[in-house]
């Protein structure tokens, strides 16, 4: 199958088995990543955004996660089953990632060139000085002012959005195919953000490189996002692009989510809030995750799952019981192999 | 106008920084000269980036910092030279709910001890049956349940956890009730569940608000008077509408202009900042924004801007609106 | 709705304070568990020890002098004919009095210095860690000797040496915590709602400072049983005929090359005691790690 699709997460299953018992992480997610283009993956805390982009970085060792099921192809290549030296390989060279916490993610006893150029050496096969150059050419492109005088500092003498900058060249001077960004802002003030999601997208222009973008924020998803898949209790629940997700949220979730962001501009109108919380991962309810905080729940949303439902837009599926009506037809049914 | 309840006048709050030479006494000046002041029954809400003061702003208020100068009256009266004893009865009447809805629980009390402390500080109960209807009362009233009590709060979720800060804020009946990013930690649902409560027991107890927060659409939804800080100073002080319609001060533009907007289609004008906020350690000489102003002039690097009156109630802090430089 | 009544219920099923967690992750760490329950072991035997002693421990035996273990010695006798087994039993009550009473007196002193130091700063703090680190600067043993020189032999003496060098560590201990607890946001919280100081100090930072100081507790019991009987080793300490673990081992001391056993038995005692005291010190720690979020 020759697709555009430069990642593609297959039904994955990450577990974490801890002491009081398994808990599913995530729980059957599929989505696709198509070339040159960027996929938001939205979810509140404890929807299991962050442990899938873990799962596909191969950075789950150590911890007590491990991939149950499922596949991720990069390439049309299956990586789950690679060894660990195998996946080192692709980490930085084909998949790079930067974390939300620019500070904690750098070493803070290393200088900043000399960061980037280890980065370099590990997967290119060239000169020190070669490196040294590569590296500080990447650093000009994120806009960093004086270059050459930040090689030679150490993390703590940058600002915040200095050092996400910094781990923003680090993660894209080895030209990988895909960049994961796990809230690569939320730790940045709005104007530093605004920079910071500016430069992702001039880069990603002028690289070529694909964006797997993790946020809860809505607002950026808009801003920067191709794709979006809203994610809840492990799974995606609704998948689209980024217009119909916005204009046509099928998902009651996605809905309710939407509706209790504060807009600027919007003051006044009363905020909608989904009530309730998010169900402790020991105490999973049966059937739809999302049916104890939904309004619209009925006795069979309760009882089973809903699989994926087609929506009239391309590509734009949901989880929902409400959507099987509308497109009863193409049900795909639980496998969700849409 | 309507009553005064909170006036500060010119407040400043220095910290020391050690590594200073011998000698020379080297400050942070985290909140340089403020003037404001809240009305009965108002939510002022302060805006800015990290760094800007405005939760050392908050705190200097309660008291919880020390005020290196400058005045608070509450209610007419000055409480800046308190002592904690005196503060005591002041406590009663200004509250503050903290950021941070997993560190300001005290993790080894259960709920029932962390909403009653208060009520135990400052003896508002008859006996002890009076007392656990007081809590269980506080717990409803912010939307928790009478089985809650007798948990601890690393079994509640950061919602849960905020309604209980904000439960023992309301156990001595306050007037006004500082909230220091109260939703930032919180999930977008969540989130908003705890604005609609802030908003409902303003209503209904008749409270009076200073939000602090750097979301400016947070703050947009819960406020009437805005005032956007910058290192340490007000930069433009209005009421809501005025600030959002027609921001004045080129801080605030940009700032307005660089919130993410949740529509892939709606029409971005970006006013992108260069470089970042300074160091409050060494701020820059007269205009502190003028750094990154896109529209400094000449006497920006040297004069701090005054208090200028664009609009009935809506202050600016910048030398554009200077008429000398209008005519120009 | 009905739903969500489900899940409350069934959040509802078990209260978890911070110290039935701390039971639950202790329970999980079988060196730990093993380590108490020698501990307790070494309890009861400080009771009973002399009921169940088959002899009494200044029994002496002329006939029977340095003979190996047996059935009738289990462990063996000493050059007096003395039963070894039933002095070191005996001598289980004299190791955990001193541990006890030494640690006891250091933690109480050291959690007060600790707090003050901590909370006050300032001239306080410095005044008491100046002296803390004074007291540090000496070796331990070399500290517990000079207090004994200055203030006569004797297990009394033994038990003020080890506390005065046990203090320190605890004060060290808690003024760090407090430290830290000082500045976190529920404290602030806590003056924001009016709390006097002494409100503050032990409703909310003592609390936070008990596991450190409970870990800290186990840890310093076994290494001032070794003091102690180190002391008593160099005759410092207990004086004969008293059956300290120590002493013991210094009588034996003369007869290592014909009678191992006489010195291996106390030897191990000591080592076993202060060994598990060390586990239980570390199985606590993990147990009462206060990321109690999890």
């Amino acid at each position: 199958m020759a697709t555009d699709n430069v990642l593609e997460i297959k039904n994955l299953h990450t577990y974490f088995y801890t002491d009081d018992g398994v808990v599913k992480a995530v729980d059957g997610v599929d989505v696709e990543l198509k070339r040159g283009s960027t996929l938001g993956i939205v979810g509140e805390s404890g929807s299991g955004k962050s442990v899938t982009s873990l799962s596909v970085m191969g950075l789950l060792t150590g911890t007590k996660g491990k991939i149950a099921e499922g596949e991720i192809l990069l390439d049309g290549k299956d990586i789950v089953s690679l060894s660990k030296e195998e996946r080192r390989k692709i980490r930085g060279n084909k998949i790079s990632m930067i974390f939300q916490e620019p500070m904690t993610s750098l070493n803070p006893v290393m200088k900043i060139g000399d960061q980037i150029v280890e980065c370099v050496l590990q997967h290119e096969k060239i000169s020190k000085k070669e490196a040294y150059e590569k590296a500080e050419k990447m650093l000009t492109m994120t806009g960093v002012p004086r270059v050459h005088h930040m090689m030679k500092e150490y993390p703590f003498q940058l600002s915040g959005g200095q050092r996400q900058r910094v781990m923003i060249a680090m993660a894209l001077v080895c030209k990988p195919e895909i960049l994961i960004a796990d809230e690569p802002t939320t730790a940045l003030d709005v104007t530093i953000q605004a920079q910071i999601l500016d430069l992702m997208n001039q880069l990603k222009k002028e690289t070529g490189t694909s964006i797997l973008f993790i946020t809860h924020d809505l607002g950026v998803v808009a801003e920067i996002c191709d794709d979006v898949a809203v994610m809840y209790c492990g799974r995606v629940v609704e998948k689209g692009d980024v217009k119909s997700i916005f204009y046509n949220p099928s998902h009651p979730y996605t809905r309710g989510l939407l509706a209790s962001i504060p807009r600027v501009g919007d003051a006044g109108k009363e905020l909608q809030s989904i009530p309730g919380n998010v169900p402790n991962p020991k105490y999973m309810p049966e059937g739809c995750k999302f049916a104890p905080r939904c309004p619209y729940a009925k006795e069979k949303c309760r009882k089973e799952e809903p699989g994926f439902f087609r929506m009239p837009e391309e590509g734009h599926i949901s989880r929902c019981w409400m959507c099987e009506n509308s497109t009863a037809s193409e049900n795909d049914g639980q496998k969700g192999g849409v | 106008m309507k009553d005064v309840l909170l006036k500060v006048d010119d407040l400043k709050v220095y910290y020391p920084v050690s590594g200073a030479s011998i000698g020379k006494k080297d400050y942070v000046k985290a909140v340089d000269g403020v003037s404001f002041e809240v009305r009965k029954g108002e939510v002022f809400g302060i805006v800015g980036e990290s760094g800007c003061g405005k939760s050392t702003l908050g705190r200097a208020i309660c008291k919880l910092e020390q005020p290196t100068a400058g005045k608070i009256f509450l209610d007419g009266e000055e409480i800046t030279g308190y002592n904690n004893k005196k503060m005591r009865s002041v406590r009663k009447k200004v509250q503050m709910v903290f950021q941070d809805p997993y560190a300001s629980l005290n993790p080894r009390m259960s709920v029932f001890s962390i909403v009653a402390e208060p009520l135990k500080v400052h003896k508002l109960y008859k006996d002890q049956a009076d007392l656990e209807k007081k809590v269980i009362d506080l717990l409803h009233r912010v939307g928790l349940d009478t089985y809650h009590a007798n948990r601890y709060p690393h079994e509640f979720s950061g919602g849960q956890r905020q309604r209980i800060g904000i439960a023992r804020a309301l156990a001595v009946e306050p007037q006004l009730i500082i909230a220091d990013e109260p939703v930032s930690a919180l999930d977008v649902s969540i989130q908003a569940q705890v604005l609609n409560l802030l908003n409902e027991l303003k209503k209904d107890l008749n409270l009076t608000y200073i939000f602090v927060a750097h979301d400016l659409s947070v703050v947009e939804y819960i406020s009437d008077r805005v005032g956007v800080m910058y290192l340490g100073n007000f930069v433009e002080v209005g009421d809501k509408d005025k600030i959002y319609s027609n921001p004045m001060h080129p801080y605030t533009q940009a700032l307005l202009s660089a919130v993410p907007i949740p529509d892939p289609e709606a029409p971005r004008e970006r006013i992108l900042l260069s470089g970042s906020i300074p160091s409050a350690h060494k701020p820059p000489a007269g205009c502190k924004f003028h750094t990154r102003c896109p529209k400094c002039m000449e006497c920006c690097k040297s004069i701090p801007p005054e208090r200028y009156e664009v609009d009935e109630g809506h202050y600016v802090y910048c030398h554009l609106y200077d008429d000398r430089n209008k005519t120009v | 709705m009905k739903k969500n009544k489900k899940i409350q219920t069934q959040n509802q099923d078990r209260i978890r304070t911070p110290f039935s967690e701390a039971v639950r992750k202790f329970k999980k760490q079988k060196n730990a568990v093993i380590a108490l329950c020698f501990i307790i072991f070494l309890i009861f035997l400080a009771f009973f020890g002399d009921i169940i002693a088959p002899y009494k421990i200044n029994e002496y035996d002329y006939s029977a002098i340095l003979q190996g273990p047996s059935l009738r010695h289990f462990f063996g006798t000493d050059e007096f004919g003395r039963d070894l087994f039933s002095r070191i039993l005996s001598g289980t009550k004299i190791s955990l009095a001193v541990g006890f009473g030494a640690v006891t007196v250091g933690a109480v002193c050291g959690t007060i210095l600790g707090l003050l130091a901590g909370y006050y700063g300032g001239i306080i703090d410095s005044i008491i860690m100046r002296i803390c680190d004074v007291l540090f600067a000496f070796p331990g043993i070399i500290l517990a000797i000079a207090i004994v020189a200055i203030l006569g032999s004797g297990m009394t003496n033994v038990v003020i040496a080890v506390a005065v060098f046990s203090t320190p560590t605890f004060a060290r201990l808690v003024r760090s915590r407090t430290l830290t607890l000082k500045n976190s946001v529920f404290v602030m919280a806590a003056k924001n709602i009016g709390v006097s100081d002494a409100g503050i100090l032990f409703r909310h930072i003592l609390p936070g400072a008990i596991p450190d100081i409970i870990v800290q507790y186990s840890m310093s019991f076994g290494s001032s049983i070794l003091t102690a009987s180190s002391l008593s080793f160099l005759g410092m300490g207990a004086q004969p005929p008293t059956p300290e673990w120590g002493l013991l081992l210094s009588n034996g001391r003369n007869y290592m090359t014909s009678a191992m056993y006489v010195t291996i038995f106390p030897g191990l005692a000591i080592f076993l005691t202060v060994l598990s005291f060390n586990l239980l010190g570390d199985g606590l720690r993990d147990a009462l790690d206060p990321k109690l979020s999890e």
